[in-house]
């Protein structure tokens, strides 16, 4: 039960582009990160994370440059992930002008990591991404390099885990589902919002606003994160708010 | 509300005068600074030497209570500020920085803040399928005991942004400028003491209505 859910969209940056996957892999070009993310906050999108999705593959990070020329433009907050590494990498960002970063990769190899930037910069900073892939029935496995490498680990006790070394919020997504709009794992967030207290933001595959409803109703997602749709055009922000008030649910402005 | 577009010059307050935001290590400060430049206010980044200079101030802050307290005493930050509010210039602390304006905090112990304004940080407790640490909107319940001043023209359904696992209970509800409902709870939004105030939510990214809290500031 929360007051209101928090609608984010999710940018993902190959380059100069934002691009969409399917099953994060076969990736279309959809627009432009600056203009994109600039026009969502016009239309009332609550919190914007751009994920660099080439970075992890090649170690470094790239969107220093883009968080700097649109946090001059976007007030509320910016989320940042993709490739990042070390305490160093989380200064460079946050001084660029993210609010938060996205951990995923680094934090299985060095769950330390986690700690220290908690520590570090507060949890409220840190967001660690779970994505993960169903292996059967109320078992997912946990990835990293955006959908790429098994973990071999739970990824429902990963989340317990993340919680316990100070993640401030958990960014979940299905990597089945991711860019399918075949409908939000469900089962999956549930299992994950039962055993942890911080917030979980539900992601990947949202299909409509009664999908994203459910989430929160039923899943206690504290927040959900809208790709696919809003990039392609399906719904606007607002037709997203006004959907999602008449399934009983709250949002700014809404 | 229109953003001035680049090459546009952005003003200082009227009659030129200083916005400093304290730079004490703990804080999203460029997140701040960028909030103030959209709301007309050219702000500088200020240490222990140069508070003195300031006509108005503001103590950002992202993190833990005793750490933030440890890094102002440990930058002299601290005899700066308590001189800079004896002189009754106004002072805005924007999230932690609001918690420290307060006289304690148990967070990871228990640690004396700056008892700019009486009372305590406590911890929100956890209760069934209410999230903590409280990272959303909400809007805001004005304490019609007070003048408008900080929150002037901000509407009962504007929305702000919060993150925190702590909150600000003053000792006196007279120093309560606003609350805001969180689950089963009723907290404190904003809070005043004199020239000294503060918000527990982030007007730098609360869009809007945050900007207009940041511009009113600098009117006060």
């Amino acid at each position: 039960m929360i007051n209101k859910m928090r609608l984010l969209t999710h940018l993902e940056v190959k380059g100069s582009h934002v691009i969409k996957g399917i099953r994060m892999e076969g990736l279309r070009k959809v627009g432009v990160p600056e203009k994109m993310s600039v026009k969502y906050f016009n239309d009332g999108i609550d919190e914007i994370v751009f994920t660099d999705i080439v970075a992890s593959l090649y170690g470094r990070h790239q969107l220093t440059d883009l968080i700097k020329i649109v946090a001059e433009k976007i007030f509320v907050p910016l989320a940042v992930g993709g490739g990042v590494r070390s305490i160093d990498d989380f200064h460079k960002l946050l001084r660029a002008g993210a609010d938060k970063i996205h951990l995923n990769t680094e934090a299985v190899k060095n769950p330390d990591l986690i700690i220290k930037a908690a520590n570090t910069f507060g949890s409220q900073c840190v967001v660690v991404q779970i994505q993960a892939k169903k292996r059967k029935e109320g078992y997912w496995e946990a990835y990293t390099e955006n959908g790429r490498e098994r973990t071999l680990m739970d990824a429902v006790e990963w989340a317990q885990k993340v919680e316990q070394l100070g993640a401030g919020e958990i960014f979940l997504s299905s990597v089945d589902r991711d860019g399918t709009k075949l409908g939000i794992d469900h089962d999956f967030l549930k299992s994950v919002t039962d055993k942890v207290s911080i917030p979980v933001i539900a992601s990947g595959g949202t299909k409509s606003a009664k999908d994203v409803s459910k989430a929160v109703i039923e899943g206690n997602a504290n927040a959900v994160a809208v790709a696919n749709l809003f990039h392609f055009n399906t719904l606007t922000i607002q037709q997203m708010k006004s959907e999602l008030l008449k399934n009983g649910v709250r949002t700014r402005g809404c | 509300m229109v953003y001035e577009p680049e090459g546009v010059k952005i003003l200082d307050n009227c009659l030129n005068k200083i916005t400093g935001v304290i730079d004490y290590g703990l804080g999203n400060l460029y997140s701040v600074m960028r909030g103030l430049k959209a709301a007309g206010i050219s702000a500088k980044i200020v240490s222990a030497k140069t508070i003195s200079k300031c006509d108005y101030l503001v103590l950002p802050g992202v993190g833990a209570f005793g750490d933030g307290m440890k890094k102002i005493k440990l930058l002299g930050i601290l005899d700066a500020l308590n001189d800079y509010v004896e002189t009754e210039r106004p002072l805005l602390g924007i999230c932690l920085g609001t918690q420290l304006l307060f006289t304690r905090s148990n967070e990871f112990g228990t640690y004396n803040g700056l008892n700019f304004i009486q009372g305590e940080v406590k911890e929100i407790e956890p209760c069934e399928n209410l999230a903590v640490p409280h990272v959303g909107w909400s809007s805001l319940e004005k304490n019609e005991t007070h003048d408008a001043g900080l929150l002037d023209g901000i509407k009962q359904n504007d929305e702000f942004y919060f993150t925190h696992s702590y909150s600000c209970v003053p000792a006196c509800e007279n120093n309560i400028l606003s609350w805001f409902k969180y689950g089963p709870y009723k907290l404190v939004a904003a809070v005043i003491n004199k020239n000294v105030m503060g918000c527990q939510f982030h007007p730098e990214l609360s869009s809007h209505p945050g900007i207009k809290i940041l511009k009113q500031f600098s009117e006060l």
